[in-house]
This record gives structure tokens, sequence and C-alpha cells, in this order.
């Protein structure tokens, strides 16, 4: 039950983001040059994703814990942190949303004036298996990241499936990019989990105990919460101080 | 070559996008490493005292991103690009 939250559940709420992405670029593919490019690219990106966790899973179970740990832990620190800070970015106003229609559209004109198809249509193949690799790099290191350390694979594998299953159902029944997933909401609930997983690794990794032992992961999630709350209201301020000086100045 | 540039461009896109803001948190994890290392303080403060910085540089990153990055003519705009770099 453990293993389910810390690793099934982050790993969903991750993976959803990151499939909702590909399954844009996809279906703008799909609708502009046709399905057999769009599918052909998506097959041959999963494939290759599938043959990088094939090669290079079964080495994590002979990494030593503590090293695996701080590795893992640094790299979801980096990955995390840096999540939780363009959420927060985005939840105040600095930095633009992230918009699938829009990018639904904007693929489409690009692709539709992209010349003539041919016998086999390389570059809509090319842009999904691009979108499929580089959105499928994440998810296999999300569910590297949250389940290796915690010896959970499989839970966070079934997580990330999970979430395969219901963007690719929902996307094709609607046959419209997915606009209306919370995406900013969930890269902020996602960055504060991974930040709190990686500081949490990168310390055992470090031989560095805990008060509390595996409960300081709770205080982590509060704390990193707390942090990206007021920076929220931080940036927000700032943005607006700086707007009101700049017109009273014009 | 020019693929295997871009595959690391890629990869490293993953975990790092604010440079300043990386090189803050390798900073600070390096120095409690040392920290560590060496047993300076009480052990189970080391753990918290990593939290806290990590804490102060996401909340001075997004304050200072906030200063420097808005106009009074820059309405946020839609964010469109797709990849590892732009989320």
């Amino acid at each position: 039950m453990t293993s389910l939250f810390a690793s099934a559940i982050p790993a969903f709420l991750a993976s959803l983001v990151e499939f909702v992405e590909a399954l844009t670029i996809v279906l703008a593919v799909g609708a502009t040059r046709g399905w057999t490019a769009a599918w052909a690219g998506t097959v041959a990106g999963a494939l290759l994703l599938a043959g990088l966790v094939l090669a290079f899973g079964p080495a994590l179970g002979a990494v030593p814990l503590a090293t695996l740990q701080l590795a893992v832990g640094i790299m979801l620190l980096f990955f995390g942190m840096r999540w939780l800070r363009k959420a927060v970015l985005r939840y105040a106003g600095v930095i633009a949303l992230h918009d699938e229609a829009k990018i639904f559209e904007r693929e489409k004109a690009a692709l539709a004036g992209a010349g003539p198809h041919g016998d086999f249509d390389w570059k809509g193949a090319t842009t999904t298996f691009n979108a499929v690799v580089l959105e499928g790099l994440e998810v296999v290191f999300i569910v590297i990241a949250v389940g290796a350390t915690a010896g959970a694979l499989v839970p966070a594998g079934i997580g990330a499936g999970a979430a395969a299953v219901v963007v690719v159902a929902s996307g094709f029944a609607l046959k419209a990019p997915l606009a209306n997933v919370p995406e900013n909401a969930l890269k902020f609930a996602v960055g504060v989990m991974l930040s709190s997983f990686g500081t949490f690794w990168t310390a055992e990794g470090l031989h560095v105990p805990w008060p509390g032992g595996d409960f300081a992961l709770l205080g982590l999630v509060v704390g990193f919460l707390a942090t990206a709350g007021l920076g929220v209201a931080v940036a927000r301020n700032r943005r607006e101080a700086r707007v009101a000086r700049k017109v009273a100045s014009a | 070559m020019k693929v295997l540039r871009g595959i690391g461009i890629e990869i490293l896109g993953l975990f790092v996008e604010d440079w300043a803001f990386a090189l803050a948190i390798a900073l600070w994890l390096g120095i409690v490493a040392i920290g560590a290392t060496f047993r300076i303080g009480p052990p189970q403060a080391r753990g918290v005292v990593l939290f806290l910085g990590l804490a102060t540089i996401l909340a001075s990153s997004v304050a200072r991103a906030a200063r420097i990055r808005y106009g009074p003519t820059a309405t946020p705009s839609i964010d469109t690009k797709f990849g590892s770099g732009s989320e």
C-alpha cells in the first residue's frame, strides 16, 4: 500500500502530463498528414523507449542502494525543482501557461505547409517519433526515479501505464487534444512530490538521518508546498509592483 | 555527432532550464555533502539544513525571475512549444 502511494501515484500524475503533450502532436500529425505516418512514428518511438528500458533497467539492481539513492535523489531534485519553479512562475503569471489546443493548431499549420506527402510521409513520422521519444524519456526517467529506490518499479510502471491508457483512450474518443487537463496544477503537485523525494533520497544517499525516519517525507511535502505557495505570492507581488511602477512612470 | 549532441541537449534540458537555479542547487548539494562527509553539526539537522537551503533557492529564484522577466507590456502569452525543455 505504501509503495502504491509512494510510486504509482506520482508516476501516474507526472506521466499523465507527458502523455498529454505527446498525444497532442500525434493527433496533429494524424489529422494533417494521415494516420499511417502518425502511427509509424509513434510505434517506432515506443519501441526505442522499450529497448532502452530493457537494456538499462536490469542494471539498476546491480547498483548499491546508497549510490542509487544519491544518484536518483540528485536527478529527482533537479528535475522536480525545475518543474516546481516553472509551475510557480506560471501560477504567478510571470511565464505563459501551456496550451495544448494552441500547440495542436500550430503543429497542424506547420505540418500542412510541409510539402508533398510522397509514398511514405517521413516528415509526419519523424514528428511523432520525436514527440514520443522526448516525452517518453521523461516518463521512463520518472518511473525509474520514483520506483527504483523504493524498490517499487512495478507500481510505478503500472501508474505510468494507467496514465497512457487514460490519455490515449480519452484522446482518441474525443479526437482532439486534451486541453482541459489542469496541466499546471499537475506539474505543481508532481514538482512538490519529486522535490520532496529527491531531497529525502539525496540525504539518505549521503547517510544523513532524518528526524522521524520515513515520516520526514511528509514534512518535506508540506515544506515544499508552503515554499511554492509563498513563491507564487512573492512572484505575483513583484510582477505587479514592477508593472505598477512602469505604468506610473510612463 | 550532431544527433548525439542534440540528444545530449534534450537530456540536459530535462534537468536544467535556468542555469543560475541549477548551479545554486548543485552548490548547495556540494556544501551539504561536505558537511556530511566531515560530520559538521548535529546529524539530524543536516537533512533539515538541506531542505531549508533548497527552499530558499526556489523562493529566491522565482522572485528573481518575476523581477527580471516581466515588463509593463509583456502580457503573458501562451506557451506553444513542445518537448522536454518547454514544460
